[in-house]
């Protein structure tokens, strides 16, 4: 952590308003990243994640610096959005009626945008087939590179749970990819995929 | 060797050393099963890496702030309905003895209240002598040490509720 984070963070902590502005500039890619994984549409994550950095703002002065603020708020995110999902049960995404203007491709031009729309509902729905946890620790360890001891502390789970429920994700993703291969929902081919695929 | 074994093996991030892997790429010739889950865990690991996080509209922090702005108006306008409710009952309450004076037929209103008044203290009286019967019968059966331990730890609970009743209602706001 740089000498001018720890000093945005302690002021923060000190009730420093403008400093969290500053930390929410800062994390909220990865933090709505995750929410968008979690909750499958831009809606609902712009809103879980202005949710994440509002509870984080009440619960600063319980932040611990010693570990990594991130970390902190990816707990705070990913458990906000588990409960979402207990809260409705079950969440259906309809991959036509999901609203992608906010979606924003890195690459520029209309073919790029289209690719890259394609490829976040083939991700999304695969992501949908998970159970909430599972898919929390499925991200968690996919797109943010963290150790089943990171991700056994996020989600208040054991090492060896986060393990068997990794295992029992990647099998669900294999079989819920052939059975969207099954029913066409990946049936097409994109421009740049592999010709194996 | 089952195919759990194999599963594993498929699923794993550690790569298989030489031999365990001349023994799956052999279990994948002869089992449709296992070669099936290879292909479709290979593909969707493209997939997933292939994919780039989407990001949030531009003005997220603005919106931010505005939101904070937001809940903390709401959380003062809720503890002021709070206060004024609380002040309410009890004005009601203090009021309604005289006025009762004044007129006769609110008469059973303040019995009802009374009565409700006085079972709840019935009540913790009720908790009272059990709680004295209790304490009489243990000096007698139990070491000195143990009772004073015993205290300490309602003392403590005593304390922490009242700490938290007093975060409770002098909770202080969040520099704004």
């Amino acid at each position: 952590m740089s000498t001018m984070e720890t000093a945005r963070l302690s002021r923060a902590q000190q009730g420093d308003k403008e400093a969290f502005s500053e930390l929410v500039e800062q994390y909220h890619p990865q933090v709505f990243s995750l929410c968008y994984r979690m909750l499958g549409n831009p809606h609902d994550a712009e809103d879980a994640a202005q949710e994440t950095f509002l509870r984080a703002y009440r619960a600063m002065k319980r932040y611990d610096p010693k570990k990594k603020f991130i970390t902190w708020l990816l707990s705070i995110a990913a458990n906000y959005c588990i409960d979402q999902h207990r809260k409705k049960k079950a969440v259906l995404i309809d991959l036509e009626q999901a609203p992608q203007s906010q979606l924003r491709a890195t690459n520029p031009g209309i073919e790029a945008q289209m690719i890259h729309r394609e490829q976040q509902e083939k991700v999304q729905a695969l992501l949908g087939s998970l159970k909430p946890k599972d898919r929390a620790a499925m991200v968690l360890r996919f797109w943010y590179d963290y150790s089943y001891q990171e991700i056994a502390a996020t989600l208040s789970l054991t090492e060896s749970a986060v393990k068997s429920r990794l295992h029992r994700s990647r099998v669900e993703l294999a079989k819920a990819w052939k059975s969207g291969q099954e029913t066409n929902l990946f049936l097409e081919r994109t421009k740049h995929e592999s010709p194996a695929i | 060797m089952n195919h759990r074994q194999f599963e594993e093996w498929l699923l794993s991030e550690k790569p298989l050393d030489r031999a365990d892997e001349v023994i799956l790429r052999d279990h994948l010739t002869s089992c449709a099963g296992c070669h099936e889950l290879a292909q479709s865990w290979e593909q969707v690991r493209v997939v997933l890496r292939h994919s780039s996080p989407p990001e949030a509209a531009a003005g997220f922090t603005l919106r931010w702030e505005e939101r904070l702005q937001e809940d903390a108006y709401r959380r003062k306008s809720w503890r002021g309905w709070i206060v004024l409710a609380a002040v309410t009952v009890t004005g009601l309450i203090l009021a309604l003895r005289p006025a009762a004076q004044l007129l006769p037929s609110l008469n059973d209103a303040v019995d009802w209240v009374s009565e409700g008044i006085t079972g709840i203290f019935a009540i913790f009286s009720g908790i009272q002598t059990i709680f004295e019967t209790f304490l009489n019968f243990f000096p007698h059966t139990t070491p000195v040490m143990w009772l004073a331990l015993v205290n300490l730890g309602a003392v403590a609970i005593i304390i922490i509720w009242l700490v938290a009743m007093k975060q409770l209602a002098f909770a202080k706001e969040y520099q704004q």
